[in-house]
């Protein structure tokens, strides 16, 4: 179902663990990273290499934020809505990227770039607000900057 | 565990095992602690949160349901702050409940209620918009309603721990957590996606839960609880013989349940249980008798129909005696059975039994221990398993050994030549034969450690796995060997020595549990019907001429051979509840009544008596079979000492049968099952038992391969039989599919 | 400048991540050091040094340590508790990025103390890009004989597993961590049994933070009465705390234990930004009670003089607001992240973060009453002490406090009670 090497990659996890069942969220990590999202296939055959039922994979899949079950978009764009990033600025960084890409929290762009994500505190309390987009951290934060950051995405 | 402990709760000293959970102790001594989340042999929760008792030393309030109790505990469960907090709790429970309690089936059974009755109003301050939730359709059989489902997780711990299944869990997180199955929510269209339940439909889901969140499809908006009548009988489905409340409303059938039944099953039911009883109101049940002239059928009056067959029946009875053949079945009550025996005797013929394929006669004239119940099972601490697939065609007996093997750590063994589900995923050790190699197995538990090797090739199973085997067997400090159907002959008569010739090695306790197909093959057996059923229909046409069949459809079962057969017949009587490929070939048909709407009695797998109560007046002129006999006989002046009710029938039974003495239809009434008792047989030189097994082992088609494929989910519990195809639901979920093809072999 | 450097004394070395800078940095004695020593002594060490938990529970360290049955013929584990999701804190980031070689060392004399030859770092998924400076890390260590078998020529074996969570701020509570490192949903466990007798795959494990684990290397270099000479009596030792929102500097920085809150303020954060009044701080992250100017004037960091105001030392993350703040809004968006957090398990937290949430938004739309303020203290109530984990109190605290310290920001939003039509204009 996945290229050679990623199932080399899902046998390597499974082997590090002495339980192979905690191979489970890197596993769903793997596969996100390469479709885009977690597809059906992606949890029958996760279940099946871990002996798990469908909705055992499925029960873990809805607990976790970091999951999508829809496709993400090329560039996830997870903007922290907590505290300490929203005493310096982060709705307006939010208002900001809505206006910008005309979309709402949770939604994707027509052309499939960018999906607008609310997440809760990223850790980047001092180096507030900050975004991620996917895994890449960008922190100190102003429509400016937000701006410049995404022209400078390929 | 094992040693007792002292605790005060509410000021009243209290002693209780050590480890023992509080919870249980409190409500054991008529202490009231509500609880949603808690449940008997499930594991502890603390999710509900409703449980809440103090307990000195301790900072916060505890959870009752997950507390053991120690020595010098002093525990408080009804001041004032403890009650504030179980109506805290109800007031978030409520909250978000959409109180649809008029059209909720679950209406006056409810726990919910209950609760919210007994602790007064709540200060149900409700303020803000509920959030509303869809229902969803599960599987045919089972709907979930999210607002009502209180998050007990009851259900998701019955399908995974008591059923083994998986099939339910927890999707979502926080507030928007719900319960279901594999994709329930995974798009907008949800449901309509095509997800479903993907398990064995046992609906016991549905019975534990607290509310009316999990509910069964076919009897919703039928009745409320309180105004359907409800009678205790026994599941006519398996030999397996659960207790179940049958909900009549009206004439009309409702629903199977089986909440709180301190029946051998506790609150379990399989699929047919609890959703195959529907056939009781099916209006294609024959109602009047009917006659076959010029090819089609008449509704005839009971008067015509009985004159018209005995004068049938005397005439070939006159001629020859046995050219009248008499065949009973394991699907009727020992009481018709009883009464169709005493009539072949009346007739003088000699050629009386029943339909069946098994060769549990030969079993138990060489039964060597007693036999176990389903709760001896479930106490179990060793287990063998020759053949037999409990899960799909016993699932009592399937339960009792998954709960053997997950609370007390049973170790299971399991002999056979496919890879059953129990096999699989509960098996300590397995040992998978290649087809009908089971008697090699067996030999190697009498014969000599030189043998083994050459047995194991025999079965296509590895020496050591094959050694390991006999070294547990023979070195069990107690044992309980579970049969399938499928072993016959002198397999089946070596596995009944075996109990005797283990004591010779070392005594220990030793049970059997026989996997009977049928809810009364072992009583008919009792009843003196012999399966001879077969070996008649070969003489159908020559040496017998008329046949008087009751409550088995061959035809269906066996197909064209027994088509032919009956064709041959002169005159053939049939007792039915529907117009069966068999009663078609009939002459005469008599409507008879199904479970029920008679008294009467089954004996199970387990060789337990239970009764069988009338739940529902039979609809237009059925009779019970035993009544049909009575009427019959005294037409051909034959005198078989009828009785006029079920209860004096089976007192003759109690006075005849080896046993059946010292059971009464009140003693059942008290104890709910009461197992007969059974002369064991001698045992038998090992060289003989060897023998024969040698010439069994002679037989094994040693080309044949390993059969690799896993019994598929549904393979038994799914197949349609005469009863369960006339039960709507059932037909609607399983009539199309490649499982539910019609086939008798489990009712 | 009172800022100490103990464990952020390498940050600013030249890739400090690197094993050489490391070791020219004496790193790695501590192990071998601690290899020396008896698993008793190393326990009793950290006892001494009154290392209470950075992870916001402040429970002793070498106690806990001292709960494992190490005569169990069971494997034990060390979890390293890098879920870093406490709104506020920041702390645990720089330490894995700027010298993950620290808190490698800190986990192989806590296993060695422990008998544990394996151990995990369950890392918050959204740390994705520190995984593969662990792991780069961790094959140095491997590389060098620091993990793997037989360290040090020791016969002690010890190896490292980065695990990335995948989104919930519950798996940093220890069983539910315990439960999402198992493969499973993020619900936490039934305590008792604790972790330290009953955690991973059923086996004694001791769950420590990333803060707390990398203080361990400098215990044992340095000794027990240096570490806590360097704070007060009973909150030994140096800590690290995240300051943000209205400040000239925000940042981490570790200063000693009992240093005072508004030196942190003023001196490390270089003072309110634009000159504002200070209205109000969260010590311990967002969990803790908030405390208004006054009590922030009279707190020091640590965990007595935190309780002493009425709010607690938690994980560090030091959250400060001024004048222009409404704290209405601030607790909403706290509310509105325990709710979206809860887990679900239990009754108070599932249902009743829903229902605050509601009437915060209620009283946001403007049609909140004077009523409604009761009710949340009442479903507060109803929460604090019920709840099966800690988040629930976590989730009633901000609120209960800021209700209570400032009321008037709550007021100010409830809806005038709707004027009565007289018979004359009806
Ligand atoms: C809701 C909740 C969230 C928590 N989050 C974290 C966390 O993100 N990081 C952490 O180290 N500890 C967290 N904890 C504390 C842990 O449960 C545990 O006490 C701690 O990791 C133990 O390590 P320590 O003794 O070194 O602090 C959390 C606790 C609760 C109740
Ligand atoms: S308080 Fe209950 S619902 Fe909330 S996070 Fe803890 S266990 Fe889950
Ligand atoms: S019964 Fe104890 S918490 Fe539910």
């Amino acid at each position: 179902m996945f290229s050679p090497e990623i199932e080399k990659k899902i046998d390597a996890t499974i082997a590090k663990y002495p339980h192979k069942r905690s191979a489970l969220l890197p596993l769903i990590h793997i596969a996100q990273n390469e479709q885009g999202q977690v597809t059906e296939d992606a949890i029958s055959y996760i279940a099946e290499r871990l002996d798990l039922t469908p909705v055992e994979v499925y029960e873990v899949v809805t607990f976790y934020s970091m999951y999508f079950l829809e496709p993400i978009g090329k560039y996830n764009l997870q903007v922290c809505r907590t505290i300490s990033c929203m005493l310096c600025g982060a709705y307006d960084i939010l208002e900001h990227l809505r206006n910008k890409l005309g979309i709402k929290n949770g939604e994707v762009t027509k052309d499939g770039r960018f999906r607008l994500t609310e997440v809760e505190c990223l850790g980047s309390c001092s180096t507030a607000p900050a975004m991620q987009v996917n895994f890449d951290y960008h922190e100190n934060l102003t429509p400016e900057k937000v701006d410049q950051i995404l022209s400078k995405l390929p | 565990m094992g040693d007792i402990v002292k605790l005060k709760i509410n000021g009243k000293e209290f002693e209780a095992p050590k480890g023992k959970l509080l919870i249980e102790v409190c409500l054991e001594n008529g202490i009231n602690i509500p609880n949603f989340c808690y449940y008997p042999d499930l594991t502890p929760q603390a999710a509900c949160r409703m449980c809440l008792v103090r307990i000195e030393k301790m900072p916060k309030m505890a959870t009752s349901c997950t507390v053991e109790v120690a020595e010098g505990m002093v525990v408080t469960t009804d001041t004032e702050e403890l009650k504030d907090a179980r109506k805290g709790m109800l007031d978030f429970i409520l909250g978000n409940h959409p109180l649809d309690c008029p059209v909720c089936d679950k209406g006056g059974q409810c726990e919910l209620q209950n609760m919210t009755f007994e602790h007064g109003t709540v200060f149900a301050h409700y303020n803000v918009k509920k959030n509303n939730t869809p229902e969803w359709r599960l599987s045919p059989f089972i709907a979930y309603d999210p607002q009502r489902c209180v998050r007990c997780y009851r259900c998701i711990r019955e399908c995974t721990e008591v059923m083994d299944v998986n099939a339910l869990g927890k999707i979502f997180r926080g507030h928007h957590e719900v319960i279901g199955p594999y994709g329930l929510g995974m798009d907008k269209s949800g449901m309509e996606k095509g997800y479903s339940l993907d398990c064995e439909q046992c609906g016991n889901c549905v019975e534990i839960c607290p509310v009316g969140a999990l509910l069964s499809v076919d009897s919703r908006f039928r009745s409320r609880p309180w105004d359907m009548k409800e009678t205790v009988t026994t599941c006519t489905h398996c030999g397996d013989g659960c207790q179940m409340n049958l909900g009549i409303r009206g004439t009309n059938y409702v629903r199977v349940a089986s909440k709180d039944m301190t029946g051998i099953n506790g609150e379990f039911l399989c699929v047919k249980g609890r959703y195959g009883c529907s056939f009781i109101s099916n209006p294609e049940r024959i109602t009047k008798p009917m006659i076959r002239r010029n090819g089609n059928f008449e509704a005839v009056s009971w008067e015509e129909a009985l004159k018209f067959t005995a004068s049938k029946l005397k005439e070939i009875s006159n001629s020859n005696k046995d050219a009248v053949a008499v065949l009973g079945s394991p699907r009727l009550t020992n009481e018709a059975n009883f009464t169709l025996r005493r009539f072949a005797k009346g007739l003088g013929t000699k050629n009386v039994g029943q339909v069946a394929d098994a060769d549990w006669d030969r079993f138990f004239a060489n039964l060597t221990a007693p036999i176990a119940t389903h709760k001896d099972v479930k106490k179990a601490k060793v287990i063998l398993m020759i053949g037999g697939d409990a899960t799909e065609n016993h699932p009592l007996s399937g339960m009792a050994i998954r709960y053997a093997v997950r609370k007390r750590q049973a170790k299971l063994m399991i002999v056979n030549s496919r890879r059953t589900k129990i096999a699989r995923r509960q098996a300590k050790l397995f040992l998978h034969t290649r087809p009908n190699a089971e008697a090699a197995v067996v030999a190697a538990l009498f014969e000599a450690e030189s043998e083994v090797s050459r047995l194991a090739e025999l079965a296509k199973v590895k020496v050591e796995q094959l050694q390991k085997l006999r070294e547990e067997v023979l070195n069990s400090e107690e044992l309980i060997i579970v049969v399938g159907p499928e072993i016959k002959g002198a397999t089946l008569e070596a596995v009944a020595q075996l109990a005797a010739f283990l004591n010779k090695h070392k005594e220990r306790p030793i049970h059997y549990l026989p996997l009977a197909t049928y809810n009364n093959t072992v009583g008919a057996l009792d009843m003196g019907l012999l399966p001879t059923g077969h070996s008649l229909m070969r003489g159908f046409g020559s040496q017998i001429q008329a046949l008087y069949l009751a409550g088995s459809n061959p035809v269906e079962q066996y197909g064209s051979e027994w088509h032919t057969a009956l064709k041959k017949l002169s005159f053939l009587a049939v007792a039915e509840l529907f117009m069966t490929e068999t009663a078609k070939l009939a002459d005469v048909v008599f409507p008879v009544n199904s479970f029920a709407e008679q008294d009467g009695t089954f004996t199970n797998n387990a060789t337990q008596v239970q009764r069988v109560n009338r739940a529902v007046e039979g609809g237009g002129q059925v009779r019970p079979d035993w009544m049909v006999i009575n009427a019959l006989a005294r037409e051909m002046h034959v005198d078989i000492a009828a009785k006029g009710s079920a209860v004096s029938i089976f007192r003759d039974i109690a006075a005849e049968i080896p046993g059946y003495n010292g059971i009464t239809y009140e003693r059942i009434k008290k104890e709910s099952a009461v197992q007969t008792t059974r002369p064991l047989a001698s045992a038998k030189a090992v060289e003989a038992i060897c023998q024969d097994l040698g010439a069994e082992c002679a037989r094994i088609d040693t080309k044949a391969e390993l059969n690799k494929t896993n019994v598929a989910q549904g393979e038994g519990l799914f197949r349609l039989g005469t009863l369960t195809k006339h039960s709507p639901v059932m037909q609607e979920a399983f009539g199309k599919t490649e499982k539910g093809k019609a086939d008798t072999v489990t009712a | 400048m009172a800022e100490l450097k103990v464990l952020t004394a390498r940050f600013n070395t030249p890739n400090s991540t690197d094993i050489d800078t490391y070791l020219k940095d004496g790193g790695y004695q501590a192990i071998a050091k601690a290899l020396k020593m008896t698993q008793d002594d190393i326990i009793n060490e950290v006892k001494k040094s009154a290392l209470r938990g950075r992870g916001g529970a402040g429970f002793s360290a070498g106690m806990k340590w001292s709960f494992v049955p190490r005569q169990l013929n069971k494997p034990k584990y060390l979890v390293c508790n890098a879920d870093e999701s406490e709104p506020g804190t920041c702390k645990d980031r720089p330490l894995m990025e700027l010298d993950p070689h620290q808190l490698i060392e800190g986990m192989t004399i806590a296993s060695y103390a422990l008998g544990a030859n394996l151990s995990f770092i369950y890392i918050r998924g959204e740390y994705w890009y520190l995984v593969a400076i662990l792991e780069k890390a961790i094959q140095q260590a491997r590389d060098r004989g620091y993990l793997g078998k037989n360290i040090l020529g020791s016969g002690f074996d010890h190896d490292i597993i980065v695990h990335p969570g995948a989104g919930a701020y519950i798996c940093g509570e220890e069983t539910a961590l315990l439960n999402s490192l198992e493969g499973k949903r993020g619900h936490p466990r039934i305590k008792p049994p604790f972790p330290a007798v009953v955690g991973l795959y059923g086996c004694p494990t001791v769950v420590n933070n990333v803060e707390t684990l990398a203080a361990v290397p400098h215990i044992i270099n340095k000794g027990a009465d240096w570490y806590r000479s360097l704070g007060t009596e009973k909150s030994g030792g140096s800590k690290m705390f995240s300051l943000s929102g209205h400040v000239n500097r925000p940042g981490n920085y570790e200063v000693r234990m009992g240093y005072p809150l508004m030196d942190l303020i003023n001196v490390e954060g270089g003072g309110m930004r634009g000159g504002k009044k200070l209205k109000a701080v969260i010590v311990g992250g967002s969990s803790v009670p908030i405390i208004n100017a006054e009590d922030s004037a009279k707190c020091n960091l640590d965990y007595e003089s935190c309780q002493s105001v009425g709010t607690m030392l938690g994980s560090g993350g030091v959250i400060v607001m001024d004048e222009t703040v409404d704290i209405f809004e601030t607790t909403f968006n706290l509310i509105r992240f325990y709710n979206h957090e809860s887990c679900g398990w239990c009754t108070p937290c599932r249902e009743g973060t829903d229902w605050l949430m509601k009437i915060f938004k209620k009283i946001k739309a403007g049609m909140g009453e004077e009523s409604d303020l009761d009710l949340i203290l009442k479903l507060c109530f109803n929460i604090e002490g019920r709840s099966h984990c800690p988040l629930g109190e976590a989730a009633v605290w901000p609120i209960t406090s800021a209700i209570k310290k400032f009321p008037e920001d709550f007021k100010k939003h409830l809806r005038k009670s709707l004027p009565v039509l007289s018979m004359a204009n009806a």
